[in-house]
């Protein structure tokens, strides 16, 4: 298909809205070979692979129906890399059979649309193939058969565009007016009329194309021109709504082409200003270049030279340095400079009017010569036109120019084509441009920045004091710019800094230091980071020169920002403090990144602290007043208009740090601030990173937990809490991990407070608090991750109210509600969560574990002996189940007591299912690695047998009982005389002392 | 001027990147099941287990197999940072650290024991993904053996050995190797050795030898992820030594079904499925559908580098026989570039 043609068809798709027919994408490999296979153009293998399944009865089944289509896309792919006309023939010819099998064997298939879209380009690609092969060929015979051939293609394509709008119209008909009742029905109804008149648009295009295979002026060129004008007719009659506008300016366009080769000029013209007087941007300023160029043909075509130098002018006018480079305003130019070259044949040489047209004319075919690419051939033909030489392309040779101004203009000149040509590539690869052309133009934008440097250097050689001293400015500061983007970064600094030295506050020297500052940026990412250290004096001596000379700028700032950043990657707090007071102003973001560094690292320590119950020194509190006096400079000098993500994890660690020194009113104050607070900035239009807005709503919960937990602080409210759950799955997606770290962490902070609160009291309301959130968490989630770690959660709270005996009751409470986030974990199938990679038995366990803490024993027992059942010899589920028994018996119930050490649940052979800590410590008997778990069973093995010693009322059952404990405990001894940890020793030996006393009474 | 996109990368360097300085006041363990490290005196070590001592005077007994990492007291950040890196598989970046330490800064012979381990064990690592020489990291290795042979890293020592040892065509010292790795008091060390055993009688040819192994591995009742993707893959193995018995057609089946209901993101288990139907399908002269299951591999699983060697090598050799010998000769010139130490490029 040539650029022109597909040109129509994208535009009109443009038009409608709709875009590239996307392959349905899937997860099977089939689908993903099958994308990789086209990604690597092994189209033939992909054909292949789809023959074999096809054979082996291998296709997905959501494939089968579209794997007509499947093959087509790489057939159509195959196209572009198959060189031999036959093979590209029968392609082609695969393709048409293919798709026309589709389209008869699914006439309700979703994808009919793409495939019948599909099957059109085809026929007119092959009509268009034909036509380009008749150019070529100079036998008459063949011509003509070349060109049946074409004219049968596009034939075919009429007939399918109208099929296309047959089957569309009843449709529409059904959807008409109030006939489309709901929204699904009003968007269907406004797709299938995008289609209709795409279609159409195609279908009246088509007949243009079909003169082509035609004598030109012939009688059947004629009447196919005329049948494509009344198609055009009829469409721009009907297109009369709003929303069609720009489907009907682009009919006049088109219609406007078809009536200027009829020779109807005036219904041209008419046509072509409709368009012409538009002036809309967007697609619209390209209709108005076209057709301004199409009236200059008219207009030069009848000698209409005034209108037409005024239209030209005055386009020309409008063009932007940006635009001349697009295809239609090239074609604009080129057809403005005939125009002029034909009045200037109708005047007189010795007219100042014929040497100014003349001029105009040059000035603006040497400014085509500017650009590269195809139209420098026709461009030089119309220079010869006009009685000029062929300009020949600037030659590869460096110049030798004799003084400044003469370097500077060759230096200059150079720079604006090495502009245009970096404008131009990115237009010609979109038209599909061969990638040699392309790699051509690179090269020469190569040789004239090199060739660029030497004239520039060349022309501060040849300054002298009589030449401007802006002009040396120039040079140097255009040097500079040259150096960076030739990834010369070295010079760029050198010359940047001489810059910044004599142009000291000038705009040139802003620019020069911000060069200079990449330069050096890119010379650091790119070094190793022992290297990175060595470019540091470097970078600071920059810095300093920025804020001394451009102290408006924020140059300065980012200079000393990257060094502070670079000074703690190695470790360098006290250099990067002192680089941080280079600028007092400047720099907020390093101010607040070096904040969070120092409470990240006092949290660190302070996490040590707490393992080893040792309390935070004073040197650990300096460093987090430290942090928190950078924190709090950065977010009071924190702009509110300009938010950076940097500032934003700064304010949240500012928030975490007041809420973990108990400053409630302080976090609040950095959460809620009207202009500038985390939660204000997060409805703002910033766009923030998500794990800074997931952490700021994770504060707030905490903030939110920690109020309702204090002495008439406010209640938590449950829509509030459902409301910033939901924000927070929102922004963690699908990210799972993601979204489980924030809720552990938040229940982490809340149980830290917890353990530290003062009184059983305080952590009983935080408790509650946090409770409630869970409880929260858990009605409205079902969530894996969440019910997890919300029910992980709630049991480490619950095992730190325990410690208080008062507490016990809230204790069993907090247990209670992570039995219910378990229960509902519970409630999904084992494919279910196998299929979010969890383990369905260690849910169980925690499930069990937490009913147990509630005091449901007995429904815990029950999901052990599941458990057990499944893993009979899984030595912790034995542990979990005994231990439940135990708690069950209260210490009192002798049948229960009795089932915990000896076991319960006979099975098979009459062995028990649960084994009880007797069959526990022989399994785990010498077993290095089960040492912990061989001295627990023993001692409680011993706590078993002395309470039902104890619960006995007969003496000599009860003085059994008892002595049954002291031989455990002593066998235990003699075999094991350490008795495991000092903390079993101690546990062992206490229960010894009380069995002794026991037996005493 | 907008800021370049480095410059802005840069800028934007998040306090996750900047390291913690924190002093290695104490012995650390880091489980393997994560969560925090337990820290305190480390008092005994061997190659089975790791006690360690809290400032309390609490003891926590890690067996070896539930260890991640250790960092001694007063080891030099650049040597723990490496450990780091090694346990995430960021070679390049363990290499450079690694590469700082210096000597004298090993104080104990504990940091010298875990030093010469990870030195012989990045070396490894980086030679079975044909960036360096087996020969070499087998020789570091066992020189770091014989100096410390009841370290904790003895068994991931051993297991490193036999894969070096099979990268080398040494499947009969391999077996040595894995059989000492197997010999570990954890029962996932005794799933994973008796696999890697049967494979290495596999690639010896003793297929019924490797099937009873597979078949050992398979029956093993298990539910953790990682043991159950080893039996997966034991499975595709015992397949492997059916088709070596003659019933290709009948393993074909097999794997295709594997492949139906498996996890195709699972890249380990499909390269291997995928490099399986290729070695049948080759031996049985279907040349198109070997290169298309080897170019599964290729095209889909390529940061598995052993399989993707093992694809790009069996490419080389099939694209020719179906009539495109430009891709062969791409497929051998990207072995060579993306491995150039493998052993198939040796083959």
């Amino acid at each position: 298909m040539s650029r022109a043609q597909f040109k129509v068809l994208l535009v009109v798709w443009m038009l409608l809205g709709a875009g590239p027919l996307c392959e349905v994408r899937g997860d099977e490999p089939v689908k993903r070979f099958l994308e990789r296979i086209r990604q690597e153009r092994l189209y033939e293998v992909g054909l292949k692979y789809l023959e074999i399944l096809e054979q082996k009865n291998r296709l997905p089944e959501g494939m089968k129906e579209d794997l007509p289509l499947e093959k087509v896309a790489l057939l159509k792919a195959s196209l572009a890399t198959s060189q031999k006309p036959q093979l590209r023939e029968e392609r082609l010819d695969l393709i048409e059979k293919t798709l026309q099998g589709f389209l008869d064997a699914y006439p309700d298939h979703a994808r009919r649309s793409e495939a019948q879209t599909s099957f059109g380009d085809l026929l007119r690609e092959r009509a268009f193939s034909a036509l380009e092969e008749s150019k070529k060929v100079t036998d008459n015979e063949k011509v003509t058969k070349l060109r049946e051939s074409a004219r049968a293609y596009l034939e075919s394509s009429v007939q399918l565009y109208t099929k296309i709008v047959e089957e569309l119209r009843p449709k529409l008909e059904q959807l008409a007016g109030d006939r489309a009742k709901s929204q699904q029905q009003i968007e269907l109804r406004d797709a299938l009329r995008d289609d209709y008149r795409t279609a159409e648009i195609i279908h009246a295009k088509t007949l243009e194309d079909i003169s082509q295979t035609y004598e030109t002026n012939s009688s059947s060129w004629k009447q196919s021109l005329e049948a494509a004008e009344k198609k055009f007719n009829e469409i721009i009659d009907k297109t009369t709504g709003a929303k069609e506008a720009g489907r009907r300016i682009l009919c006049f366009l088109y219609r406007a082409g078809i009536q200027a080769k009829l020779g109807k000029s005036k219904e041209a013209r008419e046509s072509f200003t409709r368009v012409a007087d538009i002036n809309e941007g967007g697609i619209f300023r390209e209709w108005k270049t076209e057709a301004v160029t199409g009236l200059l043909q008219l207009d030069r075509e009848e000698g209409k030279w005034e209108p037409a130098i005024q239209r030209g002018t005055d386009l020309l006018k409008m063009m932007t340095s940006k635009e001349r480079a697009a295809q239609h305003w090239i074609d604009f130019q080129l057809a403005f400079a005939e125009t002029r070259i034909a009045y200037g044949a109708t005047l007189n040489k010795s007219e100042a009017a014929f040497k100014n047209n003349r001029r105009e004319a040059r000035e603006i075919l040497l400014d085509l010569l500017k650009l590269n690419g195809p139209h420098v051939e026709k461009t030089n033909q119309l220079l010869v036109d006009l009685g000029y030489d062929a300009v020949a392309k600037e030659e590869e040779k460096l110049p030798e120019p004799k003084s400044f101004d003469e370097a500077m203009a060759q230096a200059k000149s150079r720079l604006e084509r090495i502009q245009n040509s970096q404008r131009t590539i990115p237009i010609l690869r979109q038209q599909g441009t061969s990638d040699e052309e392309v790699a051509k133009m690179e090269a020469e934008i190569d040789r004239d920045k090199s060739q660029a440097i030497q004239l520039f250097l060349t022309a501060i050689r040849l300054y002298r004091n009589s030449d401007p001293r802006e002009g040396l400015l120039d040079a140097q500061f255009y040097l500079c710019d040259l150096y960076r983007t030739s990834k010369q970064y070295w010079q760029c600094v050198a010359v940047a800094q001489a810059v910044m030295r004599a142009n000291k506050g000038g705009e040139k020297s802003g620019r020069c230091g911000r060069f200079a500052l990449e330069a050096l940026s890119n010379l650091i990412s790119k070094s190793a980071p022992e290297e990175q250290i060595s470019l540091l004096p470097s970078l600071e001596r920059l810095a300093r020169d920025l804020i001394a000379t451009s102290p408006d700028s924020d140059a300065g700032g980012k200079a000393v920002e990257l060094l502070v950043k670079l000074a703690l990657i190695h470790g360098k707090y006290e250099e990067a403090e002192r680089y941080l007071a280079l600028s007092e102003n400047q720099s907020s973001s390093g101010k607040s990144l070096f904040g969070q560094v120092l409470w990240r690292d006092y949290q660190v320590r302070s996490i040590e602290n707490r393992k080893n119950n040792r309390q935070d020194t004073a040197e650990d509190l300096a460093l987090r007043q430290k942090a928190e006096q950078y924190l709090q400079t950065a977010w009071d000098s924190m702009p509110a208009d300009k938010v950076e993500s940097i500032f934003v994890s700064g304010a949240n660690a500012l928030t975490n740090l007041y809420l973990n020194s108990n400053r409630l009113d302080d976090a609040l104050r950095i959460l809620n601030d009207p202009n500038k607070g985390t939660l204000q900035l997060l409805g703002g239009d910033a766009k923030l990173d998500a794990k800074d807005q997931l952490e700021t709503h994770r504060l707030q919960l905490q903030a939110m937990v920690q109020d309702a937990g204090r002495p008439g602080g406010s209640p938590l409210q449950a829509k509030q809490i459902t409301d910033i759950c939901d924000r927070i799955k929102e922004l963690a997606g699908g990210d799972e991990p993601s979204l489980t770290r924030t809720f552990q962490s938040l229940t982490a902070s809340i149980a830290a407070k917890i353990d530290t609160a003062g009184t059983p009291e305080e952590q009983n309301r935080l408790g509650e608090a946090m409770g409630l959130l869970v409880q929260q968490l858990v009605a409205s989630t079902s969530d894996l991750g969440v019910l997890d770690s919300a029910g992980k959660a709630m049991v480490r709270l619950a095992t730190s109210l325990s410690k208080f005996s008062s507490l016990a009751d809230q204790a069993k409470a907090m247990m209670g509600i992570a039995d219910s986030a378990y229960t509902k974990i519970g409630s999904k199938s084992d494919e279910e969560i196998l299929a979010a990679d969890r383990n369905p038995d260690e849910f169980a366990r925690s499930l069990a574990l937490a009913r147990s803490g509630a005091g449901k024993y007995e429904d815990a027992h029950r999901v052990f002996v599941k458990l057990i059942t499944k893993h009979p010899r899984n030595v912790t589920y034995q542990v979990d189940a005994a231990k439940n028994l135990q708690d069950w018996s209260g210490g009192r119930s002798i049948e229960l007591l009795e089932k915990a050490w000896r076991g319960t649940e006979p099975g098979n052979e009459n062995q028990n299912l649960v084994w009880g800590w007797n069959k526990i410590s022989q399994a785990t008997a010498n077993r290095d690695d089960r040492k912990e778990i061989f001295f627990e069973s023993r001692y409680n093995l011993a706590v078993c047998q002395r309470s039902i010693g104890m619960a006995q009322n007969e003496p000599a059952s009860k003085k059994k009982s008892l002595n049954d404990a002291m031989k455990v405990i002593r066998a235990t001894k003699v075999l094991n005389p350490t008795l495991g940890t000092p903390e079993f020793k101690a546990k062992f030996e206490k229960l010894e002392a009380d069995l002794q006393n026991d037996l005493r009474q | 001027m907008a800021m370049p996109i480095y410059l802005s990368r840069l800028l934007c360097l998040s306090v996750a990147l900047i390291p913690a300085r924190v002093s290695n006041a104490q012995d650390r363990v880091f489980p393997t099941k994560g969560g925090p490290a337990a820290s305190g005196k480390i008092i005994e070590r061997t190659k089975d287990k790791v006690v360690i001592e809290s400032t309390k005077g609490t003891q926590q007994n890690f067996a070896t197999n539930e260890v991640a990492r250790i960092v001694f007291e007063g080891e030099p950040t650049t040597l723990s940072r490496a450990k780091d890196y090694i346990v995430q598989g960021q070679y390049e970046q363990a290499s450079d650290e690694l590469g700082r330490v210096v000597d004298n800064a090993l104080k104990s012979k504990d940091m010298q024991d875990d030093y010469g381990f990870y030195r012989a064990y990045l070396a490894g690592s980086q030679a079975l993904r044909g960036q360096g020489d087996p020969a070499a990291a087998t020789k570091s290795m066992i020189d770091w053996a014989k100096n410390y042979s009841n370290s904790h890293n003895f068994y991931a020592a051993s297991e490193m050995l036999g894969n070096l040892a099979i990268a080398q065509g040494q499947p009969d010292q391999a077996i040595r190797f894995y059989s000492a790795f197997a010999a570990a008091p954890f029962s996932e060390y005794k799933l994973k050795g008796n696999f890697l055993h049967g494979r290495s009688l596999l690639l010896l040819g003793k297929t019924e030898e490797a099937k009873a192994k597979f078949s050992s591995v398979v029956q093993v009742k298990v539910s953790d992820t990682e043991s159950l993707k080893l039996q997966k893959l034991a499975t595709v193995a015992s397949v492997k030594c059916d088709a070596a018995d003659g019933k290709a057609d009948q393993a074909v089946k097999t794997l295709e079904s594997m492949v139906d209901e498996g996890d195709s993101t699972d890249s380990e288990l499909f390269s291997e499925l995928y490099n399986t139907l290729g070695a049948i399908y080759q031996s049985q002269n279907n040349h198109y559908e070997a290169v298309l299951s080897y170019l599964k591999t290729d095209l889909l699983y390529s940061t598995q580098p052993e399989a993707h060697a093992e694809a790009l090598y069996n490419l080389s050799k099939l694209w020719g026989k179906v009539g495109e010998p430009l891709q062969a000769t791409d497929a051998k010139a990207r072995l060579s570039k993306l491995y150039p130490t493998s052993p198939w490029i040796k083959k």
